[in-house]
């Protein structure tokens, strides 16, 4: 880019950030929007009602009824799950259905593990188009487990006698020693010191062994996603979708904001051209060409900042799906700025006065928000309207938003909607120029 | 320095620069004057490569308007007839914009930023805002934005337009002194004082078409060196005045113009006071009596039919 190019591209984003009225439109209110939506939907930092109540189903294991469900109720009171106990092959079906969002399988022999201080492996399957939820699951399972388990040992170190299983292999004056009964008690006590002495130490013993062994013998918990339900959905083409409103509804939101960014940038063409800036900008060594790619990089600018505003605000706060693709989130936000900068400009040139641009460009991005998916999850459109959405250059930025972000997938999938989008970016840049050129060779370019 | 041979620019069917035709010399200030609407603005579109035109030949610095756009824009600078600056951008950001635009960068940039905001005595408000300044203010930035990149050839459009008297004289002086720099002014304008006043040559536009051209006393030399007397009088005593005239001396015509005697006369000084004494004979009030002396004006009243400010 050369010299006049830059400096150009430089004014306009000066400008642009200088405009504190403009600023608060086209930043802080939607930046508010994005807090009221992420409030109703998400939850975030700001409270669990974007996570709480999650369905968990529990398996496996060969706990008494009793202590299943202590797990359960421990399990539900932290406020982000409603335990199912089931075998473990319903929990997986219920996995693959939605009806959960994890499964988790305890080990045979659990209780007997942990009172001898034996790792103990859980099995956690996650619904893998449930990003958020899933991950989720697996933090909150894993802290209350650990929480379980430091009160099992606490427990059962204070208190050795509720142990059942510890009492069953006492005998002699030494189940008498720990019956709680005075009179057993007291039986043990009169009777030979040696023996009573020797099994009272072993069980100190053992009660030291298992306190130190749940110190240092963590729970492990081996998360699977259910690779084999995804690879069953992409056969399908079936679209699976996060029942994460805010997921679903964020992206496109954002891209519907750009959507104006981007108007706005282009909107300047004409205020320059009214204030005659233009006129004088084009008695100097800068051509047609320069001053339309300066519109449009500062526009491409200005409306990626804006998208990617709105999306680190969701990330951030509420938690949406971004952070394990930030380099797809990036590109798509640059490709969608630019082809939203690339649109605005053919619509800014083909008419002549600020007035008719706003009414065009309302008319324009209303319906092309309509079509395009923004105003409803892409994937919830049907084919007739995705048939019309594919003409429009919005659709293939929510569908990108939506692939990474509800479906949580990578830039392998994103590629064609990032193509779509560089491909209107490009054509458009190119009428821009050739419209514009046209009006300065008819003397009306300013 | 600017050819303009036959130039022609038509908008649609309205011709707005009829067949015209002028040279600015290296150094020289010349003025268009004309009132609005008689091209003026137009001839400095096409001079300065904002619009094609439809006939004739234009060369600025050397170059074809049509052929070298290029070569002629980095040689002029533009100031135009609103305030074609950033108004949310301050006095430093605008100079320093429009300086870049024309390949200036680093300190030669802040330095000439500075020495233009010197010039137009703006330094004490470079970090201002622009929409904030008054309108003599914002004209003099407008200059100061045209003259960064040191242009061969300066194109004016009525810069002093819509301010007052005091910065319009500041507008004036720092005009005078870029000329006695060295710097070719073209200024258009329909202030005839101001072009009296700054201009070496005047080319009197009307129509699109140039209606008389050359320096002041030229211009003046082609009504004649005489004198106009203009009183009110009733229609119905022309003739008794045209036959008084007769015997006054000096005396070249006597004309009726929308209730006015006109008298056209050697010295109007000399003649005044007959006039007056046949006014008080008559019986007729002393209205609106003035004495003219020749001047441009008087040459555009005459070339046109209509004064230049209608």
């Amino acid at each position: 880019m050369n010299s006049p190019t830059l400096a150009l591209v430089r004014k306009d984003l000066l400008r642009q950030f200088r405009d504190t009225k403009g600023l608060l439109i086209y930043l802080a209110a939607p930046l508010m929007l994005t807090l009221i939506m992420g409030l109703a939907f998400g939850g975030g930092i700001f409270g669990k009602s974007g996570i709480s109540a999650i369905p968990v189903a529990l398996s496996g294991g060969d706990l008494p009824d009793e202590l299943k469900q202590g797990m359960a109720d421990g399990l539900q009171e932290s406020g982000f799950f409603t335990v199912t106990w089931t075998d473990t092959a319903t929990a997986g079906r219920m996995v693959e259905s939605g009806e959960v969002k994890a499964s988790l399988t305890l080990p045979p022999q659990l209780m007997s593990r942990f009172f001898n201080g034996e790792e103990v492996v859980l099995r956690l399957e996650r619904d893998p188009n449930s990003a958020i939820k899933a991950g989720v699951v697996e933090m909150a399972l894993t802290g209350a487990l650990r929480q379980y388990q430091a009160s099992e040992a606490a427990y059962r170190t204070l208190w050795p006698e509720d142990n059942p299983e510890a009492f069953s292999e006492l005998e002699g004056p030494a189940a008498d020693l720990f019956s709680g009964d005075p009179r057993r008690m007291l039986r043990a006590l009169r009777q030979d010191e040696g023996v009573l002495r020797t099994e009272v130490l072993d069980r100190l013993d053992r009660t030291m062994a298992f306190s130190e062994a749940m110190e240092t013998s963590p729970v492990v918990l081996e998360a699977h996603d259910r690779q084999d339900w995804e690879a069953e959905a992409a056969a399908n083409n079936e679209a699976v979708m996060s029942d994460n409103l805010y997921d679903l509804f964020l992206p496109a939101f954002a891209v519907f904001f750009m959507m104006w960014g981007a108007a706005a940038v282009v909107r300047e063409l004409h205020r320059e051209r009214e204030s005659r800036t233009l006129a004088r900008l084009l008695c100097g060594p800068v051509s047609v060409s320069s001053v339309t790619l300066a519109k449009w990089v500062a526009a491409l600018l200005t409306g990626s900042a804006q998208l990617l505003a709105l999306l680190l605000c969701g990330g951030l706060l509420f938690r949406l799906n971004i952070w394990h693709a930030p380099g797809p989130i990036l590109l798509v936000t640059l490709a969608a700025g630019a082809a939203a900068a690339s649109v605005y400009l053919v619509l800014g040139l083909l008419v002549r006065t600020e007035k008719a641009l706003d009414s065009l460009t309302t008319v324009f991005t209303l319906v092309s928000g309509m079509l395009g998916g923004n105003f409803f999850p892409v994937d919830a459109m049907s084919p007739t309207l995705t048939f019309f959405g594919r003409a429009t250059f919005n659709y293939w930025a929510n569908r990108a938003f939506s692939d990474i972000i509800t479906h949580g997938r990578g830039l392998e999938a994103v590629v064609p909607e990032i193509l779509a989008l560089l491909a209107v970016a490009l054509i458009g840049v190119v009428v821009a120029i050739s419209l514009f050129t046209l009006r300065q060779r008819k003397g009306v370019a300013a | 320095m600017i050819k303009v041979h036959d130039l022609v620019k038509k908008y649609g069917s309205f011709t707005a620069v009829d067949h015209l035709s002028f040279e600015v010399e290296r150094g020289e200030l010349f003025g268009l004057l004309g009132p609005n609407g008689a091209g003026k603005t137009t001839t400095i579109s096409v001079l300065s490569t904002l619009l094609p035109a439809n006939g004739g030949q234009v060369q600025v610095a050397g170059f074809d308007v049509a052929r070298d756009a290029g070569e002629v824009r980095r040689r002029i600078g533009v100031v135009p007839q609103e305030i074609a600056l950033y108004e949310d951008l301050s006095a430093r950001d605008n100079l320093h914009f429009w300086g870049q635009l024309y390949g200036l960068s680093g300190q030669a940039l802040k330095l000439r930023a500075e020495e233009m905001l010197e010039a137009v005595e703006l330094t004490e408000h470079a970090r201002q805002r622009v929409g904030s300044f008054s309108g003599g203010m914002k004209r003099r930035l407008n200059l100061a934005a045209g003259l960064m990149h040191g242009p061969d050839v300066l194109f004016l459009d009525e810069p002093t337009v819509g301010i007052d008297a005091q910065a319009r004289s500041k507008i004036l002086d720092l005009i005078r002194h870029l000329n006695d720099k060295g710097l070719t002014v073209l200024y258009t304008t329909h202030y005839l004082e101001e072009a009296e006043q700054l201009c070496h040559r005047i080319g009197v536009i009307d129509q699109g078409q140039m209606a008389a051209l050359g320096d002041k006393e030229d211009l003046i030399r082609q009504i004649g060196d005489e004198d106009t007397i203009r009183f009110l009088l009733p229609a119905d005593e022309l003739e008794a005045l045209r036959q008084a005239a007769t015997g006054w001396g000096g005396v070249s015509g006597v004309d009726y113009d929308r209730g006015l005697a006109v008298v056209r006369v050697d010295d109007g000084g000399a003649t005044l006071p007959t006039v007056q004494a046949w006014l008080q004979t008559q019986g007729l009030p002393l209205e609106n009596l003035e004495v003219e002396r020749p001047n441009l004006e008087t040459l555009y009243l005459n070339l046109t039919g209509r004064a230049l400010r209608e």
